[in-house]
């Protein structure tokens, strides 16, 4: 059953109207796609609170590691 | 010495410090081969002879005066079209710049230029460094040395391909998924992807600056690690530019001792689609580093399918960012495949592109923990299946293409989320005659040791001195 939020024409429009990038038929069909997979992974992989990490942490981590060889 | 070019860069490096060949004659010979194959390969985006020639002879004026020379003094080398160089067209393997004209250099072209680099020219890429097959439908196709039938990988194709061909000696990519490994496997040849930041991005084309990184490919392991201990360390230019110490890797691949290596092997994801005869070339080489000493352990890595998305929301609103105007102004003139690659990082969401940077770390140590606590590298696949065609794969936008493009990168473009080293080592041919390739990846900044361990392997089955009949 076709999603009555996120659809082909949704999508194009959002895009349109965000970006001003007009879509074709078959890329919005694409980006559907993708975007409930975003969706899938998201809500049932990163569940966990974000309050406490910044991205700087990767850099942190990279050397910390290097250091434990 | 009878073909010039088919000698390894280290090898070139040394003849013309010891005089006992010119870098003119080194690079009369490339450009002479350059010209010749340009027609089969299409691996040159601009020869440039007369400013290869210029540059030879002022390097073969300085040694005649007894100046200090560096460790590429005169060695002809060319780089993909991204690497930027004031006042040069670089073109990106694109359309849309096919005019652009910096006003920067590349603190990677300067630092091998200091070396003594002779640059040659700018090389055939993906268009953007968007595609990992080498496709480009403005600049024209790139083709594989050892059968022109068949892609070169991507994007990094013309550094693949001319390298491959002995057309330059050296050759610098980039890898953002998989872009200089890909190339480097499809071709026979060492590519480096390294640490996150282990090499400045500055005046490099940017794709997807949490996940993009410079590399080289070479034909040996030693030349390979000769030239990343030119261009990593830090940068002014360039923050994200790591300070950490740059070990000498061109002394990890001289009489490289495995005894006692502990080698990791997955027993998840990455054989999960590997036809056979990439199988059988992988326990080839596993066999061949058991009897070099190493010790080879299982492990199950983690979080392999998140990966793979999680890079994609990196990657997506980044490009997207990148490109927005020109998706918005003049999406004819972007291939049809390249726009589409594009288009999804429009409506990403920043809730989850800042998740995805803040998970990286967690999902990065834990995979560091899952595989490094009892071993000390990663033995992969670098392409699960044999090199394709160009005609099977050059598949544009069509329904089939995002599958396609997962089946050529899912063994790559892990490490790039993950931020860890991974080098691209030849391990044979498959049936169809293309090379086939293994990764040795490892935890951060760990590149002396993937050098060491695939220098042994080199030493052991000697595949730089295998060349693809081109004439």
């Amino acid at each position: 059953m076709a999603d009555p939020f996120m659809n082909q024409q949704s999508i194009k429009d959002l895009v349109l109207r965000w970006h001003e990038v007009d879509l074709e038929d078959g890329a919005a069909d694409r980006l559907v796609a993708l975007v409930n997979l975003h969706a899938e992974t998201f809500n049932e992989y990163a569940k966990q609170s974000f309050f406490d990490t910044e991205p700087s942490n990767f850099d942190r981590m990279l050397e910390e590691e290097s250091r434990n060889d | 010495m009878t073909d010039l070019t088919h000698m390894s860069l280290v090898d070139a490096a040394e003849a013309v410090a010891s005089k006992q060949v010119s870098s003119r004659e080194l690079t009369e010979a490339c450009v002479a081969r350059a010209e010749t194959l340009q027609p089969t390969l299409n691996c040159f985006i601009s020869l440039d002879p007369e400013g290869a020639l210029a540059e030879a002879d002022q390097a073969d004026a300085a040694l005649a005066r007894g100046d200090a020379i560096g460790t590429l003094h005169g060695v002809p080398l060319a780089h993909k079209d991204m690497y930027y160089r004031k006042g040069k067209v670089s073109t990106c393997g694109s359309e849309i710049r096919k005019d652009f004209t910096p006003d920067i250099t590349s603190t990677v072209i300067t630092r091998l230029a200091d070396a003594g680099a002779v640059h040659m020219g700018g090389l055939n890429m993906s268009e953007f460094a968007v595609g990992p097959f080498g496709h480009n439908d403005h600049w024209g196709h790139c083709r594989n040395p050892w059968n022109p039938e068949h892609v070169t990988g991507g994007s990094s194709s013309g550094s693949g391909s001319s390298v491959g061909g002995r057309l330059v000696f050296g050759a610098m990519g980039s890898d953002t998924g998989g872009s200089v490994r890909l190339p480097a496997a499809c071709c026979g040849l060492v590519g480096m992807k390294p640490t996150q930041t282990r090499v400045s991005r500055f005046g490099l084309m940017g794709l997807s600056f949490s996940l993009d990184n410079a590399g080289p490919l070479t034909r040996t392991v030693r030349d390979n690690a000769r030239m990343l201990a030119l261009i990593a360390g830090a940068d002014p230019m360039d923050p994200t530019a790591a300070s950490a110490p740059v070990d000498d890797y061109e002394a990890a691949t001289k009489n490289p001792d495995i005894k006692g290596l502990r080698i990791a092997v997955p027993k998840n994801y990455y054989y999960d689609s590997a036809t056979s005869d990439v199988r059988a070339m992988m326990t080839d080489s596993l066999k061949v580093f058991e009897s070099l000493g190493a010790e080879i352990v299982e492990v199950a890595v983690t979080d392999h399918d998140e990966i793979n998305t999680l890079a994609t929301v990196l990657r997506g609103p980044e490009a997207a960012t990148l490109h927005g105007a020109w998706l918005r102004d003049r999406p004819q003139d972007y291939g049809a495949q390249v726009r589409a690659r594009l288009e999804p990082g429009l409506v990403m969401t920043g809730v989850h592109y800042v998740k995805a940077l803040q998970l990286r770390a967690q999902i990065s140590k834990r995979f560091i923990d899952a595989v490094f606590a009892n071993a000390d590298v990663l033995h992969i696949p670098t392409v699960s299946m044999p090199i394709p065609s160009i005609e099977e794969t050059d598949v544009k936008d069509s329904q089939g293409f995002p599958a396609l493009v997962e089946s050529m990168t899912r063994c790559t473009r892990p490490f790039n989320y993950l931020g860890l080293p991974s080098l691209a080592v030849p391990a044979g041919f498959t049936d169809n005659g293309l090379p086939a390739s293994f990764q040795l990846a490892g935890r951060p900044f760990s590149e002396a040791r993937l050098y060491r361990a695939a220098a042994a392997y080199e030493a052991a089955v000697k595949f730089s001195d295998h060349a693809p009949n081109l004439t």
